[in-house]
């Protein structure tokens, strides 16, 4: 190696060798975590280790978010708050209502799916779809998925309470919870 | 043989050179503070080093014909504009204000170095003679100037790192008695270019790595103005170690090729950080600072030394500089910013979908949702710690494991999010600087 070359020769060694050890290290190998396809069946199991009502919600989001074509994660963000459901529709080019409403059709399907699965009874059934089809979306989503693991009508009710918008029985006014009334007399109950 | 005195006023005379070239790097690590004092945004508060570096560019070869005529009065007037600027831009009421003030600072900036480099040539004889001591005072000035910024932002307020430059008025007596020949003219011979053409393109890699590097450290991975300034204080003393190095390089023009080499790797290594720790950073630094010290004071010697009869190349060689430090942040602020948009966006889908899928109950992923996002809005647009949400939520018994494992994969997806979205503007600084290695491999081959 000439005296003239070998100054470059090391600088170039140097940076070489400096890049090959960040690269095997793990330099540039950042991908995002996995983000599932909504519209692509979930994993059973998976589903089956959560709370009726968290899978109800999770269900839901799945729905909107294939029949919208985003993430389900996008989605979520989505509905965290009036301007971020304005700024999402923005992009997407569409009405803030038209979001609400592919929400709110995917809570029926899943409500729906719940009850044909035999996951929920009538008074869960009656009251989800109350939630389906008034309550605001994103609360909705929300006190579904806050629900604790008992998956009782207690908590069901006590959740939904929350949110102010609905006339929902409370739980003084179901007379014995060991006899709970059926889905006419629930529709009586409710407006 | 200076005596004493002339050797004092010429350092004095220099270091004006060097604060003055400090400022188009010296606000780097203020930036974020500026940038939420404002709200502006990353583009918007790039120019307040644009537009002073591009002023400098620009005014500096008027200046260094007015430098020729009347030297002494010209550095005085360009200190006296360039002191009162720094003050307005500390009591600056909005960004619009701030960056009038750095056009003006930049412009008496122009007319105090222009006339500094005329007054050292006129004391030492020639430009090529003084071309050292104005250069070192410039490139210590831009590699000192973030650390020196950083100090000062977390010490004091960013408006310090402006008012402590009013005080330079007090050196305008150094020039008070002088009286200077004109020095003798330059080289005549073909003009070459190609020194200021490396000089642009080295520069604009040398500013990717300070401002991509001060943001990656202060917004990306939440260090303090002062720990920021330490850490990129890893290039200017890299560049002083490399004075034990030079003598070993050879001829200069391999220098400069070493140096080209090893400040193109080290910014293409910035591009493949393997985590999010400042000691990464570290060894990358070390050779753009290697390469600074080796390329530049050989590209500045052959601009000055080259054909110069009027004794402008000095001027035409800042110039230069600057005019590839405006490119580096025109080209690489926007960079910057679409992968900050694209890379934020990935973290978050990233981290809900880490929260939905997690083993834990669903109202503590909600709780730990809100917490979230409570320390989303609290670290108003820097990269949030999701340690205290997570401290502020009680896993529920026999959940600690699964608990401590989403922490633990939100925190390394936020990290790594935001490394990588500085991994393309690292390489287009590495790009910009590699086509530096051109002029400087044919500047070698012509001496040859």
């Amino acid at each position: 190696m000439t005296e003239r070359m070998r100054a470059p020769i090391a600088a170039l060694a140097a940076s070489i060798g400096l890049i090959a050890v960040y690269l095997a290290f793990g330099g540039a190998s950042y991908e995002p975590a996995d983000v599932e396809d909504p519209c692509a069946p979930r994993d059973a199991a998976l589903l089956e280790r959560r709370g009726t009502f968290e899978a109800i919600a999770l269900s839901s989001l799945d729905g909107a978010a294939c029949e919208l074509q985003v993430t389900r994660e996008e989605l979520t963000l989505a509905l965290t708050s009036e301007e971020a459901t304005a700024d999402f529709a923005a992009t997407l080019g569409i009405e803030p209502e038209e979001v609400e409403q592919a929400v709110r059709a995917g809570l029926v399907r899943a409500v729906d799916d719940q009850a044909a699965a035999g996951q929920i009874d009538g008074i869960e059934e009656s009251v989800l779809r109350e939630v389906a089809e008034r309550a605001p979306v994103g609360a909705a989503i929300s006190a579904l998925q806050a629900l604790p693991g008992d998956d009782s009508i207690q908590s069901l009710l006590e959740q939904l309470g929350e949110l102010g918008e609905l006339d929902l029985p409370t739980i003084d006014e179901l007379p014995n919870l060991d006899d709970l009334p059926s889905r006419e007399e629930l529709e009586e109950l409710l407006p | 043989m200076p005596t004493r005195s002339e050797t004092v006023r010429d350092i004095l005379l220099a270091l004006t050179v060097g604060v003055v070239l400090a400022d188009s790097s010296i606000v780097t690590l203020a930036l974020p503070e500026i940038l939420r004092e404002y709200d502006s945004t990353v583009v918007g508060v790039s120019w307040v080093l644009t537009a002073f570096n591009l002023v400098l560019a620009l005014a500096i070869l008027p200046a260094s014909r007015l430098a020729r005529s009347r030297p002494r009065a010209g550095w005085a007037g360009g200190l006296i504009v360039f002191a009162l600027a720094s003050l307005c831009c500390a009591v600056a009421p909005s960004i619009e204000a701030l960056v009038a003030a750095r056009v003006v600072q930049a412009a008496g900036g122009a007319l105090t170095i222009a006339c500094a480099i005329e007054l050292l040539a006129r004391s030492r004889g020639r430009h090529e003679l003084a071309a050292p001591l104005w250069g070192a005072a410039g490139t210590i000035g831009v590699a000192v100037g973030p650390a020196a910024g950083g100090l000062l932002t977390e010490l004091l307020s960013w408006q310090a790192i402006f008012a402590v430059q009013v005080p330079l008025l007090l050196l305008l007596p150094v020039m008070a008695r002088a009286r200077l020949p004109r020095p003798e003219p330059g080289a005549t011979g073909p003009r070459d270019l190609r020194p200021e053409l490396g000089l642009a393109l080295l520069s604009a890699g040398l500013t990717g790595a300070l401002f991509l590097l001060v943001i990656l450290l202060t917004e990306g991975w939440g260090l303090t103005p002062l720990a920021a300034a330490a850490t990129v204080s890893a290039i200017p003393l890299a560049a002083l170690a490399a004075r034990f190095v030079v003598r070993h390089a050879g001829p200069p023009a391999s220098a400069a090729l070493a140096g080209g080499l090893a400040t193109v790797g080290g910014l293409a290594a910035l591009a493949f950080l393997p985590g999010a720790s400042f000691a990464l950073t570290l060894q990358p630094q070390i050779l753009i600072g290697l390469g600074l010290a080796l390329a530049l004071p050989v590209l500045t010697l052959a601009a000055v030394g080259g054909r110069d009869p009027r004794g402008s190349r000095a001027a035409e060689t800042i110039a230069a500089r600057h005019a590839g430090i405006v490119v580096g942040i025109v080209i690489l602020a926007p960079v910057l910013s679409s992968q900050l948009v694209d890379q934020r966006e990935a973290a978050q889908q990233s981290t809900t979908a880490l929260l939905l899928d997690a083993q834990l109950p669903a109202d503590t992923k909600l709780r730990l949702g809100d917490a979230i996002a409570g320390q989303i809005a609290s670290a108003e647009g820097r990269l949030p710690e999701v340690a205290p949400a997570f401290a502020a939520v009680t896993p529920p018994a026999g959940s600690e494991a699964e608990y401590a494992k989403l922490e633990g994969g939100i925190e390394d997806q936020i990290e790594r999010a935001a490394t990588s979205a500085f991994s393309g503007p690292f390489l287009a600084a590495a790009a910009i600087a590699a086509l530096a290695l051109v002029p400087i491999g044919l500047l070698g081959a012509r001496r040859r």
